[in-house]
């Protein structure tokens, strides 16, 4: 799905193979690539796992990068924002408003309620201490006698000692992104839904999102599935799977708003208030070191002021490149200017392949892979048609080794026609180089009739390659 | 027909080197020795931002690559290691000229001399050397009007005549005609580390079999040795010129112990037999060797192409010194003990690395030089060598694990904690699994994952089938082997 509000420059060079995690990865190294920056890609091990991390590098330095995570982050910003216990003391600090709450370690459940209900006022929310991405977080208990139930789900059946129960805010809760004192996006994640068009049954309606989601590289791989929770959501809009909902109506059938459960990244940047904006950028200061987060905030809709809820690292960037409703953001673009105030973009007609790359560190043979730098120098892209008796006659193979030969990027291929479709991607010289070898040292079996060039529009893999012939031929 | 000559070293087995040719396996059996013993390998697009080493032509891909000690790092093209200077590998590029260096340091050299090819002097000097002589082109090469054997003043006359009739060549040779068997000896240092012996294409009779089966049978035969599996002795023309003037027909049979030369050239390409030989040179002749390199400025490692005198053990004339040889042959050859130049070469440059421990462990060179030949990487660091003993299990598993996602949640664990081996269906519809890691309890444990299994699968059983110390190579990284 192309979408008119989503970055030029990375959508068509973002391969379907990219989506989730990788996104923030692949976005950011890319960007600093195309810089003309040195890039690596290596694993380390840690706790059974091989991490892929990777660093760009210029003259003067190099910088690794975690997930999309640079190392002026420090080691204690990480461990304080690893805790809401910790972090809400640094908010407090500096007066940044946080919701009401407290910290349960060993008490009794029954301790737990009494004092709730003695120092907070119902609805609360009830929160794993630990816990990581939403699991375990119930909204909206408004009676003792729920947050008793929950309690037991939480401690009991998910087996989470500590808690936090905090006041219930009602609001939308946004994701904003700050680095170095600046917020450069902001979305707000709805939980997953679909809108009635009075026809439609809701399971036909799911698999249309879900076929929808596909085509989205932040949603790529988080279908809505169809579980007992979607189910007792539909139920409670007294429909079942099989009813259709009217033109326009929307339902909401999960709780919480996670994009891997289903949800919808939707960008709200242009929305945030002065009074919002403020207590962000406050609470990514208000821990030392922290100099890229993502601050999970609730916009009270009693009086539109923000309140913090948690600061995030290493925070996924997929739902800011590429969301579903509004503008994408340049992440990635601010991350480089940050640690490299002085590289500029190249060019955008290149890129790299990310899967390829990374595949071989996976298998366990690699432990590192440079990838090769682009020179500082404008980037043309070009395609051409070559006709005559061109094909089964060693014509491609002639073709991809001058293109190595001359450092041209690009493919070559098999046309239906009888033509030869190659497509070049290089400096001017570089291409000039190419095509004087292409239309004087070609194999005495190949012979030409004609050779038609024009432009090409879009970005190029690195490399070149001859595409194998198939039923379908590639489309861009 | 003789079926002991196939021999492998036990590091370098079929498996090792499977698919891997030419000079791509030179650079992949040193990099592969130096690596096992625990130096870090990266391989490399192009030399360019490198080290710059010189080089008539080729690709680089998959034949450039360092390896690095704590201390250092050496680059190597080829067989061809950065201790070789670029303004030797130049000079061995003009044969006229090496021979010149070697003849002013008494190397011995063929006797021999360069005319205009309208002059007379030609006759004086091929008197006063004596015949038979060879008559060649200055610049030719592939063996294009080459004489040979010209053993008096007639034939020489007639094949000068010949000579400028076919060819424009202005500048010709004279050489002295040596008889004698051609070696191919790859010194290292102060020392013969290996002599091949290059026969032409050949077959010997058993009194029963036709030309044809002889020829089918010695094909097959060499695929037992993964040197010369690409290399079979194709039925072309020139082979049956060979039978002809013999006067004989694919349908003979050749008499019981009759060897049969199929061509003239000996290139192993062609069908030709390398022949492990290196106990035919007396010590005279390996200094001669070792020698022919010493007088060259700074090539501590090189094949030198020698004719040793048939009549005179103790003499040799150095035809060529090759500075990026081909070095395979001495590791796989058809007839002899195979010898260990990989190793002898990495002992040179790293002699700290001579006593260490060697890694059971091969890599898959082919997916890893992949991206450098589409250019869509700069340089790839292999994974450092396990030099750890492994002990390895070997699991038949049953239940419902096919279609359920089983194969590729084994392979993601086992990268996870670190185990090595492979999982493959086997004919019966069962999985077999091998896992390999230097602790036992690891193995254990991996058994209860292998039990677990992925979300939608059942396993039934994961019974143990074998259990011991990995002895044989054994590849990097844990492989789904797909049913063939």
């Amino acid at each position: 799905m192309s979408h008119k509000k989503w970055l030029e420059h990375l959508e068509n060079s973002t391969p379907s193979t990219v989506s989730g995690d990788k996104l923030s990865i692949y976005s950011i190294a890319l960007e600093g690539w195309r810089r003309g920056l040195n890039l690596k890609f290596f694993t380390i091990k840690r706790r059974q796992k091989h991490l892929i991390k990777y660093s760009l590098s210029d003259t003067e330095k190099e910088i690794t990068f975690s997930y999309s995570t640079g190392p002026n982050v420090t080691a204690e910003a990480m461990n304080i924002t690893s805790s809401k216990t910790k972090t809400k003391e640094y908010l407090n600090n500096v007066g940044v408003p946080v919701p009401k709450g407290k910290n349960y370690m060993k008490h009794a459940n029954e301790e737990i309620i009494t004092d709730v209900s003695r120092s907070l006022i119902f609805p609360v929310v009830l929160k794993p201490a630990s816990g990581k991405m939403g699991k375990g977080v119930i909204a909206n208990i408004k009676t003792a006698e729920e947050l008793k139930t929950s309690l037991l789900h939480v401690r009991e059946y998910l087996g989470f000692k500590g808690v936090i129960v905090e006041e219930y805010i009602p609001g939308e809760e946004y994701r904003i992104y700050v680095i170095d004192g600046k917020i450069i996006a902001a979305m707000n994640r709805l939980p997953a839904n679909i809108t009635g068009d009075g026809e439609r049954s809701i399971r036909k309606l799911i698999i249309e999102k879900n076929k929808q989601r596909k085509q989205i590289p932040s949603v790529r791989a988080r279908p809505i599935k169809i579980d007992a929770e979607v189910t007792r959501n539909i139920e409670a809009y007294e429909y079942t799977i099989d009813s259709i909902p009217a033109i326009g109506e929307k339902l909401l059938l999960r709780k919480n708003s996670n994009i891997s459960s289903g949800g919808d990244p939707v960008d709200v940047t242009d929305l945030l208030n002065e009074q919002v904006k403020d207590v962000a950028v406050k609470a990514a200061k208000a821990v030392p070191g922290l100099v890229e987060t993502g601050v999970d905030l609730i916009v009270d809709n009693r009086d539109n002021s923000g309140k913090v809820i948690e600061l995030n690292t290493k925070v996924g960037l997929g739902g800011h490149l590429f969301p579903l409703e509004g503008k994408a953001r340049d992440i990635p673009k601010a991350i480089i200017d940050y640690y490299f105030p002085n590289s500029k973009r190249i060019t955008t007609d290149l890129y790299f392949n990310y899967t390829k790359v990374t595949g071989l560190l996976k298998n366990g043979v690699l432990q590192e892979v440079t990838l090769p730098s682009i020179p500082n120098e404008e980037v043309i892209v070009k395609s051409i048609i070559v006709k005559g008796k061109v094909q089964k006659v060693g014509f491609r193979n002639f073709i991809r080794i001058k293109a190595l030969y001359c450092n041209v990027n690009g493919f070559v291929k098999n046309d239906s026609d009888g033509s030869v479709f190659i497509v070049v991607a290089g400096t001017r010289e570089k291409i000039a180089n190419f095509e004087e070898l292409l239309r004087t040292k070609y194999p005495k079996r190949v012979n030409i009739d004609s050779i038609e060039e024009s432009v090409w529009n879009g970005p190029v893999e690195y490399g070149f390659e001859i595409i194998a012939d198939s039923k379908n031929t590639k489309k861009k | 027909m003789k079926n002991t000559n196939v021999e492998l070293m036990p590091h370098l087995t079929k498996d090792v080197v499977e698919g891997i040719n030419g000079f791509k396996l030179c650079s992949y059996l040193i990099a592969l020795e130096g690596w096992r013993r625990g130096l870090s390998l990266e391989w490399y697009k192009d030399e360019t931002s490198k080290c710059k080493m010189h080089r008539a032509g080729g690709s680089t891909q998959g034949k450039y690559f360092s390896l690095t000690s704590d201390e250092k790092t050496h680059y190597f093209f080829r067989s061809r290691g950065d201790k070789v200077s670029n303004e030797t590998v130049r000079i061995c590029q003009n044969k006229e000229k090496t021979k010149k260096i070697l003849d002013d340091q008494n190397v011995p050299i063929p006797k021999g001399e360069i005319f205009d090819v309208n002059d007379d002097q030609i006759y004086v000097y091929a008197q006063d050397i004596g015949f038979p002589v060879v008559i060649k082109p200055l610049s030719g090469s592939m063996g294009r009007g080459v004489y040979t054997n010209i053993s008096n003043f007639d034939e020489l006359k007639n094949a000068i005549g010949d000579f400028k009739k076919r060819y424009n060549y202005k500048g010709i040779i004279v050489e002295k005609h040596y008889y004698g068997k051609e070696y191919r000896v790859y010194v290292v240092g102060d020392n013969v580390i290996g002599a091949t012996n290059r026969v032409p294409a050949n077959i010997q009779g058993d009194g029963v079999n036709t030309v044809r089966d002889l020829i089918e049978i010695k094909n097959k035969v060499r695929e037992s040795n993964p040197y010369l599996k690409p290399k079979p002795i194709k039925v072309d023309y020139e082979v049956k010129l060979a039978l002809k003037n013999n006067g004989l027909e694919m349908n003979s049979v050749l008499r019981k112990g009759e060897t049969l030369s199929l061509r003239e050239i000996s290139n192993l390409s062609a069908g030709g037999d390398p022949l492990e030989a290196t106990s035919d040179l007396s010590d005279d002749v390996k200094r001669i060797a070792v020698n022919a390199l010493k007088v060259l400025p700074s090539i501590p490692h090189a094949g030198v192409d020698i004719i040793i005198d048939p009549n005179a053990n103790e003499k040799a004339v150095v035809l060529e010194v090759n500075p990026t040889a081909e070095i395979s042959f001495h590791a796989f050859p058809w007839e002899g003990e195979p010898k260990d130049v990989p190793s002898a070469i990495v002992d040179y440059y790293f002699p700290e690395t001579i006593s260490a421990k060697k890694s059971l462990n091969y890599f898959d060179y082919h997916s890893l030089i992949e991206p450098l030949k589409t250019w869509s990487t700069d340089a790839v660091n292999v994974s450092p060598a396990p030099t750890k003993d492994l002990y390895f299990k070997r699991y038949r598993v049953t239940g419902k694990i096919h279609k359920v996602g089983y194969m590729t949640f084994i392979r993601r664990q086992a990268l996870k904690n670190d185990i090595q081996g492979y999982i493959k269906r086997t004919n019966s519809n069962d999985v077999e699994i091998l896992v390999a890691n230097p602790e036992e309890a690891k193995l254990d444990e991996f058994h209860k994952i292998c039990y677990k299994g992925s979300k939608k699968s059942k396993v039934k059983a994961v019974k143990e089938i074998e259990s011991s110390i990995v002895e044989q190579p054994f590849k990097l990284g844990f492989q789904i082997i797909s049913l063939e």
